[in-house]
């Protein structure tokens, strides 16, 4: 294999890398709109921090929990941390 | 900056580092602190996704989004001198991700070639930056031409120009001696030779000659480098190497767990993996 075809394979691997690592950021920004309901749209994601969307992300888990034993509390079952 | 009544509203500046040219060598110089340091924030997930275009790496843009993003202090990244930039990538690195850095070695001994990573502290490296002198000149004959350092522009016109450089050699792997391949190189050849004066011409702010008058105008100073002679031309060249090398020296030094081979990588400030 000559040295030019090597050299263009290993640029297209590390496009291809690049790019398989765009589509994750994109889709974990994605998930942070679904799982909080809408309540921060996609461009509001891309103006924070990921220090922002971190926190954001542990809070609203923990609202959800809440959330969630109240409901199970109120409907009689007890929730269980294992 | 400051005056802005939407300060309150932005994202705050994390990390303060003072700069290698000390906010000289700019043509709009930075908004530095009273300390004459630069204010730098975090990056938002924009700018990451930013990072994650090869093709805007490549000619810089995501760079230049980058820094402006994180840095409004610095007005114009494309004229930063080199120097200065690893040290705000590495600023932006830590106001983003945190003092440490994760560095992944392989262990040079062939036998062994255990994989580790290894933290590498950012604080400790942004503590000890080294700086530039206020001024630079070359002396020509009886002239004095002052210089300033390679820009971030003229940077990425060089790493263009290595990829024109690789087109160069592939026509010669090929070369026929037909006209269009003569055409080709000759092409390739002037295209460096007009970046490389280029980059030189916007490197030289001032050429004073021996009765102190000095030729301030970029369109005479272009025309000069166009016809200047080879020794100027090193001349010059080898002083813009030569303060090319003040930046700051990242490097992990240790020994494998594995074997105890010692060990002592550098890491490159690249942008296109740095941030990964």
């Amino acid at each position: 294999m000559s040295g030019a075809r090597s050299d263009y394979q290993q640029v297209r691997a590390a496009q291809e890398q690049m790019d398989a690592e765009r589509k994750d950021g994109i889709a974990q920004l994605m998930d942070t709109v679904l799982y909080t309901n809408g309540a921060f749209s996609y461009h509001d994601l891309l103006q924070m921090e990921p220090l922002e969307i971190e926190v954001l992300t542990d809070k609203f888990t923990e609202k959800i929990e809440r959330e969630t034993s109240a409901t199970q509390q109120r409907a009689g079952k007890k929730s269980v941390k294992l | 900056m400051s005056n802005n009544p939407l300060l309150s509203h932005m994202r705050q500046e994390t990390v303060f580092v003072r700069l290698p040219s000390k906010g000289n060598f700019y043509k709009d110089p930075p908004d530095l602190t009273s300390d004459g340091e630069i204010g730098v924030r975090a990056m938002t997930s924009g700018d990451e996704l930013a990072l994650k275009v090869p093709d805007a790496l490549f000619n810089s843009e995501a760079t230049y989004r980058v820094i402006r993003s994180c840095c409004p202090r610095i007005k114009d990244p494309k004229q930063m001198p080199y120097n200065d930039v690893d040290v705000v990538l590495m600023a932006i690195r830590r106001a983003t991700y945190g003092n440490e850095l994760t560095v992944p070695i392989e262990c040079q001994n062939e036998e062994c070639k255990h994989k580790q990573e290894y933290i590498k502290e950012i604080d400790p490296v942004l503590a000890q930056i080294p700086t530039l002198e206020d001024q630079y000149t070359v002396t020509v004959g009886d002239l004095t031409v002052y210089i300033r350092p390679i820009d971030l522009h003229s940077t990425t016109e060089l790493q263009l120009q290595a990829v024109e450089q690789l087109k160069i050699n592939d026509t010669l792997t090929d070369f026929e001696g037909s006209q269009e391949d003569i055409k080709k190189f000759q092409d390739s050849m002037r295209n460096i030779a007009d970046s490389n004066s280029k980059i030189i011409s916007r490197c030289v702010y001032i050429v004073e000659m021996p009765d102190k008058q000095r030729v301030e105008d970029p369109d005479q100073i272009q025309e000069w480098i166009n016809n200047i002679d080879v020794i100027t031309y090193n001349d010059i060249m080898k002083k813009l190497l030569e303060i090319q090398t003040v930046v700051i020296k990242v490097t992990v030094e240790g020994e494998c767990v594995k074997c105890k081979e010692p060990f002592e990588q550098p890491i490159i400030v690249d942008q296109s993996h740095f941030f990964a």
